[in-house]
């Protein structure tokens, strides 16, 4: 008996967890898949406007805000191909029963897997906003200042959407069930919370699609404050700009509660 | 011998249903035990509390000492186990596979590299060890699966239906590797619904049905308890009803049955001593050519038993 090792601690086996995850990430199509998208919306958004006789604006922070509009779609389509059948997956495809009896904590398989969805959306985003400022700098000359700010932004709104999926991931049971919820829940109930309470004046500043704003609102100096307008029928309307600090802690609340309930749920969770 | 299983009460109900029922067992170090019931006897759900694939309602389970409840990483750090046909990542190929579980458990690279190779060739997948799973069958699976619980040498072998998906080849390769195992400090404790590969490899059996343990008995002691044996006898002579009923009129004869004219089985309750002296009167009076022990031990015992627990 001359191979038996000591079994590595928690933190390593969640790097090795992760290393392979990534792994198993960039040799998946849905890879591929989303850095054709990145490449499409830049190259849609750059080639279209000259086409249609449409300038570029000369300041830096509304060039880049025009690409910036996509990240939250770009951000959902990530996480949808990255996190949302990462736990459920392994109870439908049945790998569960090849890994759940080695001596690994099923916590540590959870955070292994969030940190090479985290990795790889933080590696594609990156990537976005490397090509988008390279752009804003050949035509307008230069680039926002707070360029890191709104990616730090960016990046934790794209933890906390991960964070969402692993949820719906570890209480559905099939990879399809996880998409379809997971995109529901972005595209449509999200979105009508919001619209229902700006409707009646309540601030959706607790609602993750309402503070990811913060992304593109960042790269604005002085930072934006929520403001009281007139609407197209000549009615005050109130525009709420989520604040930078209350965006991080409602971006931090969504990424805590859903891992614990998904790490509570995964640990239950039975084969 | 210490107990390296040492299962305690362990139950686990799904609402009303009780699939194990306060079922404990003792297992001994280096011991071979077959864990044998029907369908739905609570066999899988032992196996999978005891890999952490399902929690316990109550009762405890440990091995090598450790609580496999409270403490399921310390508790499988010396255990293999293929349960059911697992499946792997579709994307790596068996080196790949071996190498992600080898590291999660703490192998160094040398003795990756050099497993690797052993236990592939072991169950004959050398030749497909560069190439994806995803496209391998269940048997080819099922060989992986086996290679991966063996590669780190574990004390502790579980095992659900090792043979399941495979072809009578791959199941014979299989039992060879198990007997093989027995040269190894290893304990092996396999459910499985073939009592011959059962018989074959284990040295002790228990049996379980409606989640409740019937018995748990060497193979040999079971032997021994058996009620009756039965062999088949071919002679040279017609075997006249005449005779047939002389033969039942032995006390030892529990049943006879003429096969054929010149062919007969015969249940008898005794040792070798008791069949020697039966087939020696049947030769002196019908000349014997040929006989043989008929009919499955172990068989016996398990459908007495489950018949019994019904």
């Amino acid at each position: 008996m001359t191979v038996r090792q000591t079994v590595p601690s928690d933190m390593e086996q969640i790097g090795l967890v992760a290393r392979y995850e990534i792994e198993k990430s960039l040799q998946s199509r849905a890879f591929i898949g989303i850095m054709g998208l990145m490449m499409a919306v830049i190259a849609l958004m750059t080639l279209i406007r000259p086409l249609l006789g449409i300038s570029f604006s000369d300041d830096p922070i509304t060039f880049v805000q025009d690409y910036l509009n996509w990240i939250e779609i770009l951000v959902l389509i990530g996480a949808v191909a990255f996190a949302s059948g990462a736990l459920s997956s392994e109870f439908e495809k049945r790998t569960g029963l090849l890994m759940f009896p080695q001596p690994v904590k099923r916590t540590t398989y959870l955070a292994g897997k969030f940190l090479s969805s985290i990795i790889i959306l933080a590696g594609a985003l990156g990537m976005y906003y490397v090509i988008v400022c390279l752009l804003s700098l050949m035509i307008t000359g230069g680039i926002p200042a707070a360029i890191l700010l709104s990616y730090g932004f960016a990046l934790l709104y794209a933890t906390a959407v991960c964070a969402v999926a692993f949820l719906l991931s570890s209480i559905l049971k099939t990879s399809t069930a996880s998409i379809v919820a997971t995109v529901l829940i972005f595209l449509m109930v999200m979105n009508i919370i919001e619209q229902l309470l700006i409707m009646s004046s309540i601030d959706p500043a607790f609602l993750i699609s309402n503070v990811a704003g913060a992304i593109s609102y960042s790269l604005q100096s002085p930072y934006p404050s929520t403001y009281t307008g007139v609407d197209f029928r000549g009615q005050p309307s109130t525009v709420f700009i989520p604040t930078e600090a209350g965006s991080v802690l409602v971006m931090i609340g969504y990424i805590a509660v859903s891992m614990v309930i998904a790490a509570i749920m995964f640990k239950r969770r039975e084969l | 011998m210490t107990d390296v299983i040492e299962i305690e009460g362990l139950t686990k109900t799904y609402g009303d249903f009780t699939a194990v029922n306060s079922l404990s067992l003792k297992i001994k170090k280096n011991s071979f035990v077959g864990f044998l019931g029907p369908n739905g006897a609570g066999k899988s759900t032992t196996i999978k509390m005891l890999t952490n694939l399902t929690s316990a309602t109550s009762g405890t389970a440990f091995l090598n000492g450790i609580d496999v409840v409270k403490d399921p990483k310390g508790a499988l750090t010396e255990v293999g186990a293929v349960v059911e046909t697992p499946e792997f990542y579709p994307y790596l190929t068996p080196v790949k596979s071996l190498e992600y579980i080898a590291r999660l458990r703490g192998m160094n690279k040398d003795d990756i590299v050099k497993r690797t190779t052993e236990v592939l060739e072991l169950v004959k997948m050398n030749e497909e060890k560069n190439k994806k799973i995803g496209k391998f069958s269940k048997g080819m699976k099922q060989r992986v699966a086996l290679a991966q619980a063996l590669m780190f040498e574990p004390s502790i072998l579980i095992l659900d239906e090792p043979t399941s998906g495979l072809d009578p080849r791959g199941m014979v390769e299989v039992r060879e590797i198990l007997q093989d195992l027995r040269k190894e400090d290893i304990t092996v404790f396999m459910s499985s619904h073939l009592l011959n590969e059962a018989q074959d490899i284990c040295d002790s059996v228990a049996m379980m049905n409606h989640g409740k343990l019937l018995v748990h008995s060497s193979i040999e002691d079971l032997r021994k308890g058996l009620e009756t044996n039965r062999i088949e006898i071919k002679t040279i002579g017609n075997v006249s009803d005449d005779q047939a009923n002389s033969y039942r009129g032995i006390s030892s004869v529990k049943d006879l049955e003429i096969l054929s004219e010149n062919q007969l089985a015969i249940d008898f309750k005794g040792d070798e001593e008791t069949k020697n002296l039966l087939l020696r009167k049947i030769d002196s009076e019908l000349r014997v050519i040929s006989f043989h022990e008929s009919g499955n031990p172990l068989e016996s015992l398990y459908l007495g038993m489950i018949k019994e627990s019904r």
